[in-house]
């Protein structure tokens, strides 16, 4: 289609032309042919056309934060012109380096570019990158800019980073959150892993003791010999209920008390199928999303791949702990799993978590005393403060739910509080040690 | 560096244009009986001659400084068109004026320059015209993708290349005219027996040829829609 630029063209070479015909003005006749040959030279060249664009190698998944480069490369054989590319970026991307959208002159050569830019994710998820939009400019202006889509989609995954777990290689430490390597099961074959030394206890083999340990480290005649423990293949089963819930959303989009939720997640999720457990996930206030338990790479992988389409909801909570609880309960009876539940302790969902603890530990055989069901609390509060008057906020608002903390300890559930601005995630599941 | 200088450039050509344009067009005018008259005519109003020959240069001089400043380069083309127009009529083959008997007649505007002075300068005021509108849709499409986002490097680099195929292009059309014309002068000794035997020769020839122009553009229009 042709533009109102050219009457404009055509009006001067009209207004030239008849006014010379009216007045039989050879000058003014040739003036006129000026705009009307410039018009018809202008049409003679038209704007770029059979454009190629072809993504380039472009990764495929990366780590939040990470920044990846992307490669278009563009190839325009015919017409003359402006080609606009613009490369469509999702939501949560960043541009780092380069720009995501170029322009190039195409004259008379063929014109063949690669475009380069570089983002950074700063959130999980699965993106689509695209559509490319290209626009083809007449260099006067006189045809209609064509617009092309090309939906060359390419997936980028974006992983978050695992919180890295550690364990403790120490027989005289002692743990009270139920989760680091007294958890495993004492059922199950021994593996070749080697676990840790440890005293003698009625109804090890013998051929596992380690004399030469135990002539090392041993003072008193009467103490037990060390033996050599070995990791078991896994049957303890871990539930992972995670906490979908609007008030998880504090913070920025790229920065909140979910985004950190699903980061301990996946470390937690990690550090168990590590050693041979079977691992389920629940998002709970999320219409019921789950995992079966089950163990190995490929449930890391499942987990990975289901965390990065949860997101907390906008609405207020439909199914709350108790309820996911009661949904899941043919997978948990009779397994006496360990039960993790990563949320943001508040005032208004106290309630429903001890309900849901309560549930839970219909469930699980451990005494109050030994507890069964871990709770981490993302202090959401310290993850918004910018300022110090803020964090003084944040830690006064922090304090203020200690009380509900002791409540929900009471219940008979480990609480661990967790600011994830102060406190490393391994530190922190290691501030529950004691010595024997 | 080179491409950064772009915007610089185009405003720097426009602006030179526009004042050989204006000088020349100026020179057309006071060499027009058109401006003796004037002069003639504040002279009866007791206004002496060196006073109008400094003031009017200097009013219409000022003028364009003015629009020069304001960027209003095609205005310049249009004023430069304006001071030409008187030298331009007195070359017509019909006298309006005379036809519908008016006191005055066509040749009031007579000039003393040759007739392919004034030719030349009036193209290459149209052909000013028509590079300022190509400037113009650099300018547009500069600004736009400039809003947009893009890199400023890109845009300068194409500005710079747009600009140079514009001029190219309006040079190319200029030399194309100026054959068409010397061509059609060279002709017009040659019909001008075949058009002698024709009665009423410019009426019939013009309406003739202004009917075809107008069907063959329209024509070309349509193909050239079609075709994109």
């Amino acid at each position: 289609m042709l533009t109102q630029s050219v009457w404009k063209l055509l009006g001067s070479f009209s207004a030239l032309f008849f006014t010379g015909m009216i007045f039989g003005n050879i000058p003014l006749i040739c003036f006129s042919l000026i705009p009307l040959i410039a018009s018809v030279f202008s049409l003679y060249f038209e704007e770029p056309r059979e454009i190629r664009v072809e993504r380039g190698e472009n990764k495929i998944s990366a780590w939040v934060n990470e920044t990846v480069e992307m490669k278009i490369n563009i190839e325009a054989p015919k017409g003359i012109g402006i080609i606009t590319v613009a490369d469509t970026l999702p939501e949560h991307f960043e541009l780092k380096g380069g720009n995501n959208f170029h322009v190039f002159w195409k004259g008379f050569r063929k014109l063949s570019k690669t475009l380069n830019y570089k983002v950074k994710c700063t959130k999980r998820g699965i993106y689509h990158i695209g559509p490319t939009c290209v626009e083809s400019r007449h260099f006067s202006g006189l045809r209609q800019t064509r617009i092309d889509e090309y939906p060359m989609d390419a997936e980028l995954v974006v992983r978050p980073r695992p919180l890295g777990v550690k364990r403790i290689r120490d027989p005289k430490i002692l743990s009270k959150i139920p989760m680091p390597i007294a958890a495993v099961t004492k059922l199950g074959m021994l593996t070749t892993d080697f676990r840790e030394i440890r005293h003698y206890c009625w109804g090890d083999p013998y051929r596992q003791i380690n004399w030469k340990a135990t002539a090392r480290l041993t003072n008193n005649p009467r103490s037990p010999p060390f033996i050599n423990d070995f990791e078991r293949e896994g049957k303890r089963v871990i539930w992972i209920f995670l906490d979908a819930s609007p008030y998880m959303r504090i913070g920025t989009t790229t920065e909140n008390a979910f985004e950190y939720a699903v980061q301990a997640v996946l470390g937690l999720t990690q550090f168990y199928l590590a050693r041979n457990c079977y691992v389920a996930l629940y998002a709970y206030n999320d219409g019921g999303r789950s995992l079966l338990p089950d163990c190995g790479r490929r449930q890391e992988y499942k987990v990975s791949r289901e965390i990065l389409t949860i997101e907390p909801k906008t609405e207020a909570s439909l199914e709350p702990l108790e309820k996911a609880a009661k949904k899941c309960q043919g997978h948990i009876k009779g397994a006496n799993p360990y039960f993790i539940i990563v949320t943001m302790v508040k005032e208004d969902n106290v309630q429903e978590l001890l309900s849901g603890i309560r549930q839970l530990r219909k469930f699980s055989k451990g005494s109050r005393r030994k507890p069964q069901i871990l709770i981490i609390h993302v202090s959401g509060y310290s993850i918004t403060a910018r300022e110090l008057y803020e964090n003084a906020a944040a830690t006064m608002l922090e304090i203020k739910n200690n009380s509900i903390i002791k409540l929900l300890r009471r219940s008979g559930a480990y609480v661990v509080p967790w600011n994830p601005r102060r406190q490393s995630f391994s530190r922190l599941l290691l501030a529950g040690l004691t010595r024997k | 560096m080179k491409n950064k200088k772009a915007f610089p450039l185009i405003f720097l050509t426009e602006a030179l244009a526009s004042l050989i344009v204006f000088s020349l067009s100026y020179y057309n005018f006071i060499h027009n009986n058109l401006y003796t008259s004037i002069l003639t005519v504040l002279e009866a109003l007791n206004v002496p001659q060196q006073l109008c020959t400094i003031i009017l240069p200097a009013i219409l001089f000022s003028m364009v400084f003015t629009l020069m400043l304001a960027g209003a380069f095609s205005k310049i083309c249009h004023l430069s068109l304006i001071l030409l127009i008187p030298s331009i009529l007195c070359f017509s083959n019909l006298d309006w004026l005379q036809i519908l008997r008016l006191p005055i007649s066509l040749q009031f505007f007579k000039t003393d320059l040759p007739l392919t002075y004034i030719l030349y300068s009036g193209l290459l005021i149209i052909s000013c015209e028509t590079l300022f509108y190509f400037n113009s849709q650099i300018k547009r499409t500069r600004n736009e993708l400039l809003s947009r986002g893009a890199e400023k490097v890109d845009v300068e680099k194409v500005a710079m290349k747009q600009f140079a195929f514009a001029s190219t292009l309006t040079a190319l059309c200029t030399l194309t005219t100026l054959v068409i014309a010397n061509v059609a002068f060279l002709l017009k000794t040659t019909f001008q027996n075949f058009t002698k035997q024709i009665l009423y020769p410019y009426i019939t020839l013009g309406a003739v040829s202004a009917a075809i122009t107008i069907i063959c553009i329209l024509a070309y229009l349509k193909a050239q829609a079609g075709k994109s």
